[in-house]
């Protein structure tokens, strides 16, 4: 298997992530933009998604603070956490989606690579009781399309011109992530 | 345009080069330390060397059979043990005991420090691929070329770490009395 990401400061990957193809495109003007990944020299994905099985909250936020800070080209984060509890009924999630902040000014030599800070485009905050949403609690279906702008997948390039044009957003439903939390989170014998 | 780092920790620039380098560092910078390793009988830093690695070795296989047994990663108390020897621990070393153990997946190193990830239980894999159905329906699929598609995707697992061994070979992971040095 090939690598993709070099994730800032941990010899990780992300669980999934897209490239535009060709990245840097030949024919776009921002092509000289690009940059490599350290060490791999390979430009960074645009998307990437994370998930964490009853992993901490907060270390998700702080990976997505680096995947979309100044050290990486990586311009929209998806992040999925699922926390298994005792019972189902209790079993709690959360998911963000957020953006690099591509107007943010240039950091100075030093600055952390947290810098700048992601834009939120969705995200799912804790309860009156201070804990995440339940998971078998739906989501209203007036709030659960998240949109990521398209050309968020191709910046610093522009959006190729391609027939069919290419969606203004890619839109992320969030119910159906809940919902396959729920349906495949149990042990095969407890779905008779 | 940035240019890219040159270090394996990127994105990390505050914090401090690894144990090798400090080791290696104080070896000039300090006048008394140098001139104690010099004369210091190679033979038995050698040793000491060797029981620190066993010693490490015996810890890392511990966890690591806690680690495929439980599934979960060992508490963080006991992998603190590791880290005390991490002065004598480099990525090829590492990787070497966590083929010995089984373990394909998991372990991560960085500047000597052993860690292991969250074990991925379902629905790890099931959200990935509700994620990747989603993206290809909407950005791939409507312009189907299979040799050139509108994106690459890469499905990882988020601990996959055997590109490291490419690098395993590199003197920024070796220790410093395996590094080779000018003149």
């Amino acid at each position: 298997m090939m690598l993709d990401t070099n994730f800032p400061g941990k010899k990780k990957q992300p669980d999934s992530a897209f490239i535009p193809n060709p990245r840097p495109n030949p024919n776009d003007p921002g092509a000289n933009l690009i940059q490599l990944q350290p060490i791999l020299g390979q430009p960074w994905p645009t998307i990437v998604l994370e998930v964490g099985n009853s992993e901490g909250v907060p270390k998700l936020i702080e990976h997505r603070d680096k995947y979309l800070g100044h050290t990486t080209q990586v311009n929209v984060y998806v992040g999925v956490s699922y926390n298994r509890n005792r019972y189902r009924h209790t079993d709690s999630w959360w998911m963000c989606v957020a953006h690099r902040d591509i107007y943010a000014p240039q950091p100075p030599p030093g600055t952390p690579p947290q810098y700048p800070a992601p834009i939120i485009i969705g995200e799912l905050q804790k309860t009156a009781g201070n804990k995440w949403p339940i998971v078998n609690q739906p989501i209203p279906a007036n709030a659960s399309i998240w949109s990521v702008p398209t050309s968020l997948l191709f910046h610093p390039e522009q959006i190729p011109a391609v027939i069919p044009r290419f969606p203004p957003s890619f839109d992320i439903d969030i119910e159906i992530f809940r919902q396959t939390i729920v349906r495949r989170r149990l042990p095969w014998y407890l779905h008779l | 345009m940035r240019q890219p780092r040159e270090s394996a920790s990127t994105g990390v620039s505050n914090l401090p080069s690894s144990p090798a380098s400090i080791v290696s560092n104080q070896g000039f910078s300090n006048g008394s330390n140098a001139t104690i390793r010099e004369q210091a009988d190679p033979t038995t830093e050698s040793n000491e060397n060797k029981q620190r690695i066993t010693s490490a070795k015996r810890i890392f296989k511990n966890l690591a059979r806690s680690y495929l047994n439980k599934r979960s990663p060992p508490d963080p108390e006991h992998i603190q043990e590791l880290w005390e020897y991490k002065d004598v621990l480099d990525l090829k070393t590492v990787f070497a005991w966590r083929d010995e153990v089984g373990i394909r997946r998991g372990v991560l190193y960085e500047d000597g420090k052993v860690e292991f990830e969250e074990w991925p239980n379902p629905p790890h894999e099931d959200i990935i691929d509700v994620f990747e159905r989603v993206f290809r329906r909407q950005f791939v699929n409507p312009w189907p070329n299979d040799l050139d598609p509108t994106f690459l995707g890469k499905h990882n697992q988020g601990e996959e770490t055997l590109f490291l061994e490419d690098y395993s070979n590199d003197v920024r992971y070796k220790l410093p009395w395996k590094k080779k040095t000018a003149g």
